[in-house]
């Protein structure tokens, strides 16, 4: 656990027309990241609550989160993005900025207070004409004794803040299934999900247990559930899959943005656990160019270099991936990252097993474990084969390896 | 009867009334009585006794279920009137069971109105002790007392203190609950517990709520909550309590700004109640404000949507429901649309809808764009007949009907499975299986007996010693190889033992003895067939009986009879000798379905297996023999290929109750089904296909329209093959919505369903509307008037949905068009390439 206070200077507060969310830590204790009008507003007032819904949701018996949605400001478009509480759903929605009026003030970070009166009016802006959206404030007012209206200290899960780092590297490993255009998206988001462990999406949109050409395989797919309310303003849904078991669905709300829905491979398995950013984390080689890599980030919409690189970034809390666009962003999670490989207890297992291990050739062994990379003869591998990222004795193999 | 009102509400066994009478008595009153109730206690205690009505305590026997019953109540009441009156040192000294008994609540109740100077510490190792009610009460007490501030998790420990409380008395015995807690309760919407949740598990939440609450406030937090985003599971005790409440026309009309804020809530229970209470108010709503539900996944919501619009007509907000794939939906929005007129934002969102429209509501459109487009018809199929032999031709009966499966000749077998074959292949596969050592498949056990005459080293000692730690209560292929790692078998099994324990078993003797022999039944390729070559590759002088008929039962029948003459002298006596004969004959077992609705669902079914006397135990005998199956109710689908359609049958009773349910349980079929994707689907596995269809487990479902969207498209399945014995037991509903998606599979699928439901919706006995509609749907797609179901669509009348969609039919004329006789054939082709390799 982490512990972690959400400072907010007042709270957030909506109209039908305005929605002036607080800001608490990120780039500044609160930050004024935007303010100004957007196009659109029943969907960003939809997609934002779509977004916190995602955050409190719990697809598996975790206990109680207070998981804030995290905006990140670029020069073209706010990010929202929240993790749910179980850490097995990924949302983010990205509103664009164009065609908006209104002022970037700063790029940045920051969670914002997405509060229960905040959701009850966010859930009755509808109609046309425009949202005013203002990220944080110009002047903080403080409201109380203790400086601010809204704290919540909470003990924020590791699994929570490992997870979104996780994401990062499990989207880019995705392929691009299929898309369903306009009406069709729209269809397929409003009938009914399987109540079903595991099932492929074939690309007209059909549920299928035997899967087939160009089918995605989806697991746990009532979590999509999630999607529902957005279907009316889809223009456009794009499925992806890969062999981790991992799926996401972009979901192009017109000209305002898209909304990006990444489900783990169970619901019982919060991405925090897939270990796909483990690799990256340990491979040494890596690491001097990450740390020159971050030297270079300004939060930039679409990061260029190196995706193994990149990967390390995510790893680390300091870049997300989008997939449309192909590519990861610059976002450091509001939250201390300095311990981020402390969160990775494989990791530090592996590290303390280093000096155990012996290579004999093409394998070696770690302790009474037998590792031929990517495979190993503990349990850990048995029972997962790969699709939640190396065991512990792989990646002390590796680490030896390397040294 | 005891004039004591005490010790009578002890008997009564009423701990409520304990608590009435205690309140307002002096400490000196209470300790006054504590002795006698302690030794009532010792007097009713180890074993528990019943007080009779003057008190005398008797022996009851805890078979005696309503004495006990009675004892155990008045036990709970003098415990709770023991906390009322003994010291804590006297509470202390009493028996162990006296805290795990203790009604919590009353004995909170009773501590709280003694206010004891202890009351701390009795909370304090009332806390400690493991209570069967939760210990919310005493928290609760604690924080009343002013020990402890609320924790965080007060509000879901009072939810969750149900249902051992009735919160109707919970809040009539401490009415300060009302000033706060309650209140806080009807805006916890983020905890682990929920009021729907305490509802549920009959808690009386919401009775209690109206019956103690200030009408106008809890009107008005009902509508707070069910304005705060909730999930559709948590709103439902808020829309309930919405309805109990009988909220007037005043109330309403006085709320009309929140309700119509409901209309953007995601949660589809509110979005339907918003509609409602609006639609009981006259005042317009404004058309953006019904986008949300007029978009809506329930027909009922979108209907309503267009009902509220007529107060402010608006085309484009109309186009919305046009995107409900219900052509009923589509119909009432293009209502309005023809009465109101296409505003040219109403025409661009219709344009945009037109590909998807119903091809039923599709010409009501296009009138009213002034567009005609011509019907979609499938691209012509160019086939090449001459590279199929003749014999072939005739045997798929080409041009004719599909024919009656197994067909003669065709080959059965699917994909090769490939067996293990290096000991690092093993090791992986090993590693795999035991992190659930209970399960393993076939493939691993043959792999352990191809090389059990090595030692267990190697690329297998790193599971040396987790093979060793097993637990040994169940067989398994993993099980096998402990023996091959120890050298010795553990136990053998009983009496009950199933055949693929024994195989297990025969498996085990063999490693013991070393002797590294492939395992005969391993099946060669999918579908669980055996290549009859290979077997003859894999026999020895020593089969084990057992495996040997669980292989020749699985032979492929090209070359089979080949097979089991070389055999042939294994198979003089035992189960081998009865496989064979079975293999060689199959069809010497009959098999009947026979249903008697009647009968309760468990025993509706009846399979009847008739064939051989099947005398020993082994895979055969426990596939036909419906007695001597003892795990589950349909036998293994691999077992015996060529007679899949005994598992099929086997497999109807298991689906019944997924039939009728609402919600569906994992019967195993999906498994069946699932094997029959690429096999040949003889008259009772498309029964059971059928049958799926209407199954309320969605796995089932799901995987017959897999089986049959492929089986049409392979040229397995065709109008005529499939049966329609079963329609009478599937809701109309759910068939028209799985045919659906199996007609959306392509061209060639939507003729199969259209002809289906031509030939058989007669046989629907009830509501048969929804299977209608789909029949006009795929008759106006195709063009294709109804041939077989005339008289019968004749007989429907009146202003039914049924009537109305048998009236349209009627209207509908044409003949299939040529190409989908083509599309047919081409399937038949395909499935003759499969035959021609």
């Amino acid at each position: 656990m982490i512990e972690h206070a959400y400072t907010y200077a007042h709270p957030s507060t909506a109209t039908a027309d305005a929605l002036d969310l607080a800001t608490s830590g990120g780039v500044a204790a609160h930050p004024h990241l935007f303010r100004g009008e957007l196009n659109d507003p029943a969907i960003h007032a939809s997609a934002i609550l779509a977004v916190a819904r995602t955050a409190r949701a719990r697809f598996f018996e975790h206990g109680k989160v207070i998981t804030d949605p995290v905006v990140t400001c670029h020069a073209d478009r706010i990010r929202f993005e929240a993790l749910s509480s179980c850490a097995g759903v990924y949302a983010r929605h990205d509103a664009l900025l164009s065609g908006a009026d209104g002022e970037v003030l700063r790029v940045g970070v920051t969670n914002v207070d997405v509060n229960e009166a905040t959701r009850g009016v966010l859930a009755r802006v509808g109609g046309t004409g425009w949202l005013h959206l203002a990220v944080g404030e110009d002047e903080v007012q403080v409201a109380g004794p203790g400086g601010v209206a809204v704290e919540r200290k909470v003990a924020l899960p590791t699994r929570w803040v490992k997870g979104f780092g996780e994401v990062g590297v499990a989207s880019r490993a995705l392929q691009p299934g299929f898309e369903l255009s306009g009406v069709a998206a729209q269809r397929f988001l409003r009938t009914s999900v399987p109540r079903t462990r595991e099932v492929f999406l074939m690309p007209g949109g059909r549920w299928s247990v035997a899967g087939g050409a160009g089918a995605v395989a989806v697991r746990d797919p009532e979590r999509l559930k999630l999607l529902e309310p957005l279907a009316r303003f889809g223009s456009a849904l794009r499925v992806w899959g890969g062999p981790t078991g991992v799926s996401a669905f972009t979901l192009t709300l017109g000209t305002a943005g898209t909304f990006t829905l990444v489900l783990s491979p169970a619901s019982s398995r919060g991405f925090s656990g897939e270990g796909g950013s483990l690799n990256p984390l340990a491979t040494e080689a890596l690491q001097p160019q990450a740390d020159d890599a971050e030297l270079d980030l300004a939060w930039q919409p679409k990061l260029a270099g190196d995706p193994a690189v990149l990967d390390v970034l995510a790893a680390r809390g300091r870049a997300g991936f989008d997939l449309d666009a192909g590519g990861f962003f610059h976002r450091d999670l509001p939250y201390d990252l300095t311990q981020v490989e402390a969160l990775h207890p494989r990791l530090l297992a592996a590290r303390k097993l280093v000096p155990e291990v012996r290579w004999e050739g093409d394998h070696a062994w770690v302790g009474q474990y037998r590792v031929s990379p990517p495979a190993c003869t503990c349990e850990w591998w048995g029972r997962y084969r790969g699709e939640r990222g190396p065991c512990k004795h792989v990646l002390a193999a590796e680490l030896a390896r390397d040294a | 009867m005891t004039p004591d009102p005490l010790l009578a509400a002890i008997i009564a066994g009423d701990a409520r009334a304990v608590v009435l009478l205690l309140r307002g008595w002096t400490e000196a009153q209470r300790r006054e009585r504590a002795p006698a109730l302690l030794a009532l206690e010792r007097a009713t205690d180890d074993p528990l006794k019943l007080l009779d009505d003057a008190g005398r305590p008797h022996e009851v026997g805890w078979d005696d279920r309503e004495r006990y019953d009675r004892a155990y109540a008045q036990r709970r009441a003098l415990e709770v009137a023991l906390v009322g009156t003994a010291s804590l040192a006297e509470q202390r000294a009493l028996a162990e069971p006296f805290p795990a008994w203790l009604d919590v609540q009353r004995a909170a109740q009773v501590v709280f109105d003694r206010d004891p100077p202890w009351l701390a510490d009795w909370t304090a190792w009332q806390l400690r002790s493991e209570g069967p009610e939760g210990r919310w009460p005493l928290v609760h007490l604690q924080v009343r007392a002013g020990l402890i501030k609320r924790p965080r998790d007060y509000l879901d420990g009072l939810l969750g203190a149900f249902p051992w409380f009735d919160a109707r008395d919970l809040l009539e015995d401490d009415p300060e609950l009302l000033e706060h807690d309650v209140w806080a309760l009807l805006c916890h919407h983020d905890g682990q517990e929920s009021l729907r949740a305490a509802q549920d598990r009959g808690a009386h939440w919401r009775e209690a709520l109206i019956a103690q609450l200030d009408r106008e406030r809890l009107i008005d937090a009902t509508l707070e909550a069910l304005g705060s985003d909730l999930s559709a599971h948590r709103a439902a005790f808020f829309t309930g309590l919405w309805r109990e409440l009988a909220v007037t026309n005043a109330e309403r009309a006085a709320r009309h700004d929140q309700l119509r804020g409901l209309l953007g809530v995601a949660a589809a229970n509110v979005l339907t109640l918003a509609l409602d209470e609006l639609t009981r108010d006259p005042r317009p709503v404004a058309p953006p404000e019904l986008a949300p539900a007029l978009a809506a996944r329930a027909k009922r919501t979108a209907r309503g949507a267009l009902k509220l619009l007529d107060r402010a007509p608006d085309a484009a907000t109309a186009t919305i429901a046009l995107g409900h794939p219900d052509a009923d939906v589509q119909a009432q929005a293009l209502d309005r649309l023809e009465r109101w007129g296409l505003t040219d934002a109403a025409r661009d969102a219709l344009l945009r809808q037109l590909d998807l429209l119903s091809a039923t509501q599709r010409p009501r459109a296009e009138a009213l764009l002034g567009v005609a487009s011509p019907r979609s018809r499938p691209d012509p199929v160019e086939l090449d007949l001459d590279t199929i032999p003749e014999a072939i031709r005739r045997a798929l009966n080409f041009g004719g009907a599909v024919p009656r499966a197994p067909v003669p000749g065709e080959p059965v077998l699917g994909e090769p499975i490939e067996p293990i074959a290096s000991l690092d292949e093993l090791a992986d596969v090993l590693a795999t299986t035991l992190s659930e050592p209970w399960r393993g498949d076939e493939r691993l056990l043959d792999g352990v007996l191809r090389f059990c005459d090595r030692p267990f080293d190697g690329p297998l000692r790193p599971f040396h010693e987790r093979i060793l730690d097993l637990e040994h209560w169940f067989f398994s292929p993993v099980t096998v190889a402990a023996v091959w790692a120890t050298g010795f078998v553990t136990r053998a099994p009983d009496e009950h033992g199933s055949p693929w324990e024994l195989r297990l078993y025969e498996a085990s003797q063999r490693v013991v003895r070393g002797e590294a022999r492939p395992l005969l039944s391993l099946p060669t390729h999918a579908g669980g067939w055996i290549e009859p070559r290979v077997l003859l590759d894999r026999m020895h002088e020593d089969p084990d009986p057992i495996d040997l008929a669980q292989a020749l039962l699985r032979l492929a029948p090209e070359g089979r009879d080949h097979a089991l003459r070389r055999v042939r002298r294994h198979t003089k006596r035992g189960p081998a000798a009865e496989a064979a004969r079975a293999a060689r004959e199959p069809d010497r077992f009959a098999v009947e379905v026979v249903y008697d609705d009647a009968e309760p669902l468990n025993q509706r079914v009846k399979v009847l297996i008739d064939g051989p006397r099947v005398k020993h135990d082994g895979p055969l005998a426990e596939y036909v023999d419906t007695q001597r199956r003892r795990w589950s109710g349909a036998p293994v689908w691999s077992v015996w290929p060529e007679r899949r359609d005994i598992a099929c049958a086997c497999a109807l009773p298991e689906l019944l109750q997924n039939l009728e349910s609402g919600s569906g349980r994992d019967t195993d079929v999906g498994v069946l089904l699932e094997a029959l994707l690429d096999q040949p689907l003889p008259p009772l596995a498309l029964r059971l296909l059928v049958q799926a269809l209407g199954s309320a487990y969605d796995r089932e479902h799901i995987a017959a329209v897999d089986v049959l969207i492929a089986g049409i498209q392979d040229g397995r399945v065709d109008a005529t093959a499939l049966p329609p014995d079963d329609l009478a037991r599937i809701k109309p509903n759910r068939l028209a919505a799985r045919l659906q998606t199996v007609a959306d599979g392509g061209p060639l699928q939507r003729a199969v369903v259209r002809d289906f439901l031509d030939a058989h919706v007669a046989a629907v006995p009830e509501r048969p509307a929804a299977l209608l509609v789909l029949f006009d749907e795929l008759s106006a797609q195709t063009g294709v008037g109804p041939q077989r179901s005339r008289a019968y669509l004749e007989t429907l009348s009146g202003t039914s949905k049924a009537a109305k969609a048998a009236k349209a039919l009627l209207a509908r004329a044409g003949e299939p068009p040529p190409v989908e006789a083509e599309l047919a054939l081409a399937a038949r082709v395909r499935r003759a390439q499969r035959w021609m390799g």
